[in-house]
C-alpha cells in the first residue's frame, strides 16, 4: 500500500461518501444556537459536540464542506476553461496573439495569489461571488501556460508532423492528437488547483476576510475554536483535518504515479 | 541574440563530455519558454522536476542570460506595480462617501474640517477630474515610490510598514536556512529507498494539505500552552521569534522534501554515484559529496520558491501567534480599509516575492554547471 495516488483516491472516496451520507445522519440547522448546551461532548444530539454558540459541529462541518466545494469548483472549472480556451487561442493563432497571452498570464503570475485574492476580496463585496471571483482572477494563469506549453510542443511532436504529412485535416490533428496530451497534462494541473482554492478560501475565513458569521466555513470554525483549545479540541481538529486531508488526497489522486 | 557558429563548435570540441545545464539555449527566442521550466510560477504544489537539457553556454551568453534575468525581474516589478496601484484605486473609488472629505479629515483631523480645505484638497489632487488622468498621477507616484498617507494613523505609509517589514525579515532570516537544513538533509535520507520515496510524498501532499495557522495552532498548544516553555503569541523577546520562525521553517521545509528526495534520487542513477559506491565511500560521503552536488539546481531552485512562500505565508502565521509583522500589518489595513497601507504593505511583500520568484526562476533556467 505504498502506491501514493491509490491513498489519495481512498482518501477522496471518503470524503465524498460521508458528504452523501452525512446528511442522513446530521439533519441538524447548522446556525441554529443552543446556548444552554454550548462546548458539549461527542454524543447525542451532537456527533462530534457543539461549538461555544450550542451549534451542532458536524452540521456546520458538512455545510462548510458543501461551500467550500461548490466555491471552489465553480471558480477552478470557469477558472480552467477560461484558461484552457486562452492558452488554445495562443497556440492555434500564434504571433502576436500569442504575445498578448504570454504577457497576461506572466503579469498575473508575478503578483503574489495569496496577495491577489486579498486585494480582490478587499475590493468586492464579502460573499461567494466575490470570494469566488478573487480566486478565479488567479486560477486561470496555471491552466492557460500548460495548455499553451503542452500543445505548441504538441504539435511539434512526431505523431503530428506524421498526420499533416499524409494531409490529415487540421480539425481532425487538433480533435484527436492535440487535445488529448493537453486534457491529459490539465488534470494534474486541475487537481493542484482545485486543493489551492479550498485552502485560499478557509486561509480568508481563518483571516476574517472571507465569508461572514454565521456562515459554516472551515476556516472560520478553526479561527472560532481557537479560545477553546483545552475545553473542546475536536472543535479544532475536525475542521483542520477535513481541510488537511482534502487537499492531501487531491494533491496524491491527481499527482503523477509513484 | 545569436552566437558566432565557430565559437560554439570550438566549445563543444575542448569538451568531449556534454555539459548539461537547465538554461534557455543560446541563441534562442528569450520568449520561448519550451526549454527549462520557470519554476516561479509552482509556489504551491508539487513541483516540476523535468527541465529540458540544454548545451552549455559560453561566458557571453552567460552574461546575456543575466541581463534578461534582471530585465525580466524589472518586468514583474513593474506589472505587481500597476496590478496592486490598479486594485487599490479601484478600492478607493468603491469606497463609500467623498474621498476629498477623508483625505481632509486624515490630514487635518476630523474636528477641523472645512468646506474650503475639503474643496482645496479636491482641486489639489484633481478629484474633480475623470478618473482616467487620476489614475496617471496614481501610478506616476506609485513608481516614484509615493504611496501617500495612512488613512488611520495620518503618518506616511513607509515610515508605518518600516519596523513591520524588519521584523518580518528577521523571521525570514530565521526560517530560512532552517527549512533549507531541515529540508536537505530529511529529502536526501528519504530518497535513499522506495518507501522513503513515498513517505516523501505523503509528507509532501500533507504539507501542502496542512494550512500554515493550523501547524502554528499545533505547535502553540504543544510548546506553548501544554508544556509552557515558550509564550503563546506577541513580540518582544527572542523567545517570542521562536513558535513563528518554527512554524515557518516546516511550512517551507516540508514542500523542499519532496523536490530533494526526487532530485536525489534522479541524481543516484547517475553512473558516477554508483563508481563513488564501488569505490568503497561511506554511504554518508556519497550523499553529501556525491548525490548532493548533482541534485543541486532543482533543489537551490526550490529553495528559493520556498523563501517566496514563506514570505507570502507570513500573512497567515504572523495572524496566528499575533506578532507584529507585514503580514498582519496587512491583515489589519484590510480590516481597517486602510487603503494606502494595503497598497504600501502589499507592493513591500510582492516585490520581495517576486525577487525571490526571479531569483529561483533564474537559477533553474541558467543552472548550476556539473
Amino acid at each position: 500500500m505504498t502506491n501514493p495516488r491509490a491513498i489519495g483516491i481512498a482518501i477522496l472516496g471518503c470524503g465524498v461518501l460521508a458528504m452523501a451520507l452525512g446528511p442522513l445522519v446530521v439533519t441538524a440547522d447548522p446556525l441554529r444556537q443552543d446556548l444552554a448546551r454550548a462546548l458539549s461532548p461527542p454524543g447525542w444530539p451532537f456527533p462530534l459536540g457543539s461549538d461555544a454558540l450550542g451549534r451542532d459541529a458536524a452540521a456546520r462541518l458538512l455545510h462548510g464542506a458543501r461551500l467550500s466545494l461548490s466555491i471552489a469548483a465553480s471558480s477552478v472549472l470557469t477558472a480552467s476553461l477560461a484558461g484552457t480556451l486562452l492558452g488554445l487561442l495562443a497556440a492555434a493563432v500564434g504571433g502576436w496573439v500569442a504575445l498578448a497571452v504570454r504577457m497576461a498570464a506572466d503579469t498575473a503570475l508575478a503578483l503574489p495569489n495569496f496577495l491577489l485574492v486579498i486585494l480582490i476580496v478587499a475590493l468586492t463585496t464579502p460573499g461567494p461571488l466575490g470570494i469566488g471571483m478573487a480566486l478565479a482572477a488567479t486560477l486561470w494563469v496555471e491552466p492557460c501556460r500548460v495548455v499553451l506549453l503542452t500543445a505548441e510542443q504538441a504539435s511539434r511532436s512526431t505523431p503530428v508532423e506524421a498526420a499533416r504529412l499524409i494531409g490529415l485535416p487540421r480539425r481532425t490533428i487538433v480533435m484527436r492528437l492535440i487535445l488529448p496530451t493537453v486534457l491529459a497534462t490539465l488534470t494534474g494541473v486541475v487537481g493542484l488547483q482545485f486543493g489551492q482554492a479550498i485552502l485560499s478560501i478557509a486561509a480568508l475565513g481563518f483571516l476574517g476576510l472571507g465569508l461572514r458569521p454565521p456562515t459554516p466555513e472551515w476556516g472560520a470554525m478553526i479561527l472560532d475554536a481557537l479560545p477553546y483549545l483545552q475545553e473542546a479540541p475536536l472543535l479544532f481538529v475536525a475542521p483542520a483535518a477535513c481541510i488537511a486531508l482534502t487537499v492531501a488526497g487531491l494533491l496524491l489522486a491527481t499527482g503523477p504515479r509513484a | 541574440m545569436t552566437l558566432p557558429v565557430g565559437r560554439r563548435a570550438k566549445t563543444t570540441a575542448a569538451s568531449p563530455v556534454e555539459h548539461r545545464s537547465f538554461g534557455v539555449m543560446a541563441g534562442a527566442d528569450p520568449r520561448s519558454t519550451t526549454c527549462g521550466v520557470d519554476l516561479g510560477t509552482v509556489v504551491d504544489g508539487l513541483p516540476p522536476l523535468v527541465m529540458t537539457p540544454c548545451r552549455a553556454s559560453t561566458r557571453s551568453a552567460g552574461l546575456a542570460a543575466c541581463g534578461r534575468a534582471l530585465a525580466r525581474w524589472l518586468l514583474r516589478c513593474a506589472a505587481v506595480l500597476v496590478a496592486v496601484g490598479a486594485l487599490c484605486f479601484a478600492m478607493t473609488e468603491a469606497l463609500p462617501g467623498d474621498t476629498a472629505q477623508r483625505v481632509a479629515a486624515a490630514r487635518y483631523g476630523a474636528e477641523n474640517l472645512t468646506t474650503a480645505s475639503v474643496e482645496g484638497i479636491r482641486g489639489d489632487l484633481g478629484l474633480d477630474r475623470p478618473w482616467a488622468p487620476r489614475f496617471a498621477v496614481w501610478l506616476g507616484m506609485l513608481f516614484q515610490g509615493d504611496v501617500g498617507v495612512s488613512a488611520v494613523t495620518a503618518r506616511p505609509v513607509w515610515t508605518d510598514i518600516g519596523p513591520p517589514l524588519r521584523r518580518t525579515m528577521m523571521l525570514a532570516v530565521i526560517a530560512w536556512p532552517a527549512s533549507i537544513l531541515f529540508g536537505v538533509v530529511l529529502g536526501v535520507v528519504l530518497a535513499r529507498s522506495r518507501a522513503g520515496l513515498a513517505a516523501a510524498q505523503l509528507l509532501g501532499a500533507v504539507a501542502a494539505g496542512l494550512p500554515s495557522y493550523v501547524t502554528g495552532i499545533l505547535l502553540g498548544s504543544v510548546f506553548a500552552i501544554a508544556l509552557g516553555w515558550l509564550p503563546v503569541a506577541g513580540y518582544g523577546s527572542a523567545s517570542h521569534l521562536v513558535l513563528p520562525a518554527i512554524t515557518l521553517t516546516l511550512v517551507a521545509g516540508l514542500r523542499l522534501v519532496l523536490v530533494t528526495a526526487r532530485a536525489a534520487h534522479d541524481a543516484s542513477q547517475h553512473p558516477s554515484i554508483g563508481f563513488a559506491r564501488m569505490k568503497g565511500l561511506p554511504e554518508t560521503e556519497v550523499a553529501a559529496f556525491h548525490i548532493l552536488p548533482l541534485a543541486a539546481p532543482p533543489v537551490i531552485a526550490y529553495a528559493f520558491i520556498g523563501l517566496a512562500f514563506l514570505l507570502e505565508g507570513a500573512a497567515v502565521v504572523e495572524t496566528v501567534f499575533a506578532y507584529p509583522g507585514i503580514g498582519s500589518a496587512l491583515v489589519d489595513a484590510v480590516l481597517a480599509r486602510d487603503v494606502p497601507v494595503i497598497q504600501g504593505a502589499t507592493i513591500a511583500i510582492a516585490i520581495l516575492v517576486v525577487t525571490a520568484n526571479s531569483l529561483a526562476d533564474g537559477i533553474a533556467r541558467f543552472g548550476v554547471a556539473r
